[in-house]
């Protein structure tokens, strides 16, 4: 697969990385040699099976109530970038 | 004096329990060490100062109560992506550099319980995205035994302070090798458990698919004693593992070492496979046949572990945004703090590992990588646990050479990349391996470096690991 400048800019935005054009050049440089490293998986046949088997299985544990929050509330309230009193304080998320 | 060079934990416990110096005293050795050296070697990144007076009164009051355990006493330091409550867990990153963490990682906790003293944080690559401690947002750190040298990384702030005895043990991180790789470079024993071993809750995740925290120490005892306490199931970390008594268990040897000959025959420097051969040699001496196998799957775990570690990685590192913790860079909007804040706050490495993660996450690229990757990650644990049945273990050096010179690598991300080729093989599998030192090799102008042999063993089989680990040092 090759990288281009398009895909870039597509990766970076889903990245949510603010990158100056130049990053962006380093970044198609560099992924050439990175990209044709990692193509060396497709050289592999697998049989349908294993593809079939490879399934990552979520562990659940049970939804129970527990007072572990509230211990480190005030640490990490402390840590909140903006807030107002007790809550996290962010920018408005839908414009108009 | 303190005798810092020889000391371990059993010796520093029987000297405490019998008055023959204080953990003050013993705290002191180490504090001196550190206020002579770090300025030099930048190894710490932070000391805990307004902690330490306290640690080491209750560890001391518990001696004189002769109510103390192996680890009270003993100076432990972490590296600087397990949290510790109250300190500043940076990970080694702009965009968490004034973030306190507001609770302790199990492994914290666990050695709470036996008084250890923490002494401090260590440096370590950025969100340990490297291989030589370069990527850190507060500096370099320089390897002990030759500063103009990498200590390697990511955890090489870890490796780098036991070899300079700035701490008796420390903790780190290994995701591809982070730990192995800087304690081979560093002279020092360092290892990653089975996957599940250790509980991974308070460790900023890296790949959580891959990554265990774990002891680096000069000696096997201490690893041993360490892993001991850290280990077991933990109700925050689901992957966790029951410790059935896994070191003490009755180990059936077959006195057979596999060497996955042509995976290890693309090192170029021939001193380091003369090295390897050395060591096969000492192997045989205690009784072990040296079998050559052909295990040419593994040529794919480094492909594989570039695929699943930046995509977990991209995905962990979504929560650092600057919305609830961490340096928020202000935008015009929202989407724009977001891309402010983590344009600032991460560093070129770690981008480019985001960046690589998200386009084989991405639509119409899964298929060919990720699942690609997890599929094939499915046949090298088959193939792996196939081949190692016959065997106690199979041998390989942990690395392709000695320390690199800082900057050398610095440019050339694959080459970079290239030095965790003998790693990640048990990141991806998930089987215990270990790095011990296996002598040192001369590089220029009649210098020394260390270089390590790593053994890995059967998944769960730590105690292995660790009895043919005794017999090479023997």
């Amino acid at each position: 697969m090759k990288i281009t400048k398009e895909i870039v800019d597509k990766i970076v935005n889903l990245s949510r990385i603010e990158t100056t054009e130049n990053e962006k050049e380093n970044i198609l440089k560099s992924f050439g040699p990175i990209l044709e490293m990692i193509d060396q998986v497709n050289e592999v046949e697998l049989s349908d099976e294993v593809e079939r088997n490879f399934r990552l299985k979520n562990i659940m544990r049970e939804d129970k109530v527990q007072d572990n929050i509230s211990k480190n509330r005030d640490e990490i309230i402390a840590l909140f970038p903006n807030k107002q009193g007790d809550y996290l304080k962010t920018k408005k998320i839908l414009s108009n | 004096m303190i005798d810092l060079k020889n000391i371990n934990i059993k010796r520093a416990h029987q000297s405490l329990m019998a008055g023959e110096y204080t953990v003050r005293d013993l705290v002191d050795s180490y504090l001196k060490n550190i206020e002579e050296k770090n300025k030099d070697l930048n190894i710490y990144l932070s000391i805990f100062s307004d902690l330490i007076d306290e640690q080491v009164k209750k560890a001391q009051e518990r001696i004189d109560k002769k109510e103390a355990s192996v680890l009270t006493g003993i100076p432990i330091a972490l590296k600087a992506n397990i949290a510790f409550k109250g300190q500043n867990t940076n990970s080694g990153s702009n965009i968490l550099k004034n973030y306190i963490s507001p609770y302790d990682a199990t492994v914290v906790e666990k050695l709470k319980k036996e008084n250890v003293v923490f002494l401090g944080y260590l440096n370590m690559d950025e969100f340990a995205c490297g291989g030589s401690t370069e990527t850190s947002a507060f500096g370099v750190t320089k390897n002990p035994l030759d500063t103009s040298r990498v200590p390697g990384g990511s955890s090489g702030g870890s490796a780098a302070a036991v070899a300079a005895n700035m701490a008796m043990v420390t903790l780190g991180t290994d995701t591809g090798g982070s730990i192995r790789q800087p304690a081979a470079f560093c002279g020092v024993i360092g290892i990653k458990p089975t996957y599940g071993r250790v509980s991974r809750k308070g460790v900023s995740a890296m790949g959580s698919s891959l990554d265990q925290i774990s002891p680096i120490t000069k000696n096997l005892e201490d690893n041993k004693i360490v892993l001991d306490i850290i280990s077991g199931k933990d109700e925050y970390d689901m992957t966790s593992l029951e410790k059935n008594n896994f070191l003490e268990k009755e180990i059936k040897m077959v006195k057979k070492v596999a060497v996955p000959r042509n995976f290890i025959n693309q090192i170029k420097n021939e001193k380091v496979l003369d090295n390897f051969n050395q060591a096969l040699s000492k192997l045989e001496k205690e009784g072990y046949e040296i079998v050559d196998i052909d295990l040419d799957i593994l040529k794919y775990t480094l492909p594989v572990y570039y695929i699943i570690m930046p995509s977990e990685l991209s995905s962990n590192l979504a929560r650092l945004d600057g919305m609830r913790y961490g340096n928020k860079i202000e935008g015009e909007n929202m989407i724009d703090d977001y891309f402010k804040t983590r344009g600032v706050g991460f560093g070129e490495e770690v981008k480019r590992r985001i960046i690589l993660g998200t386009y084989a996450l991405s639509a119409g690229y899964d298929d060919q990588y990720y699942n690609k990757a997890g599929a094939l990650r499915e046949k090298i644990k088959k193939e792996f646990s196939e081949k190692i049945k016959n065997f106690d273990a199979i041998v390989m050096p942990t690395t392709s050479d000695v320390a690199f010179k800082i900057g050398e690598n610095s440019e050339d991300p694959i080459s970079m990349y290239l030095s965790d080729i003998f790693t990640v093989s048990s990141n991806i599998i998930g089987n215990p391996a270990i790095s011990i030192p296996s002598g040192e090799i001369e590089t220029n102008k009649g210098n020394k470096m260390p270089l390590g042999l790593q053994i890995l063993s059967d998944f769960e089989d730590e105690a292995k690991m660790y009895k043919i680990a005794e017999d090479f040092i023997k």
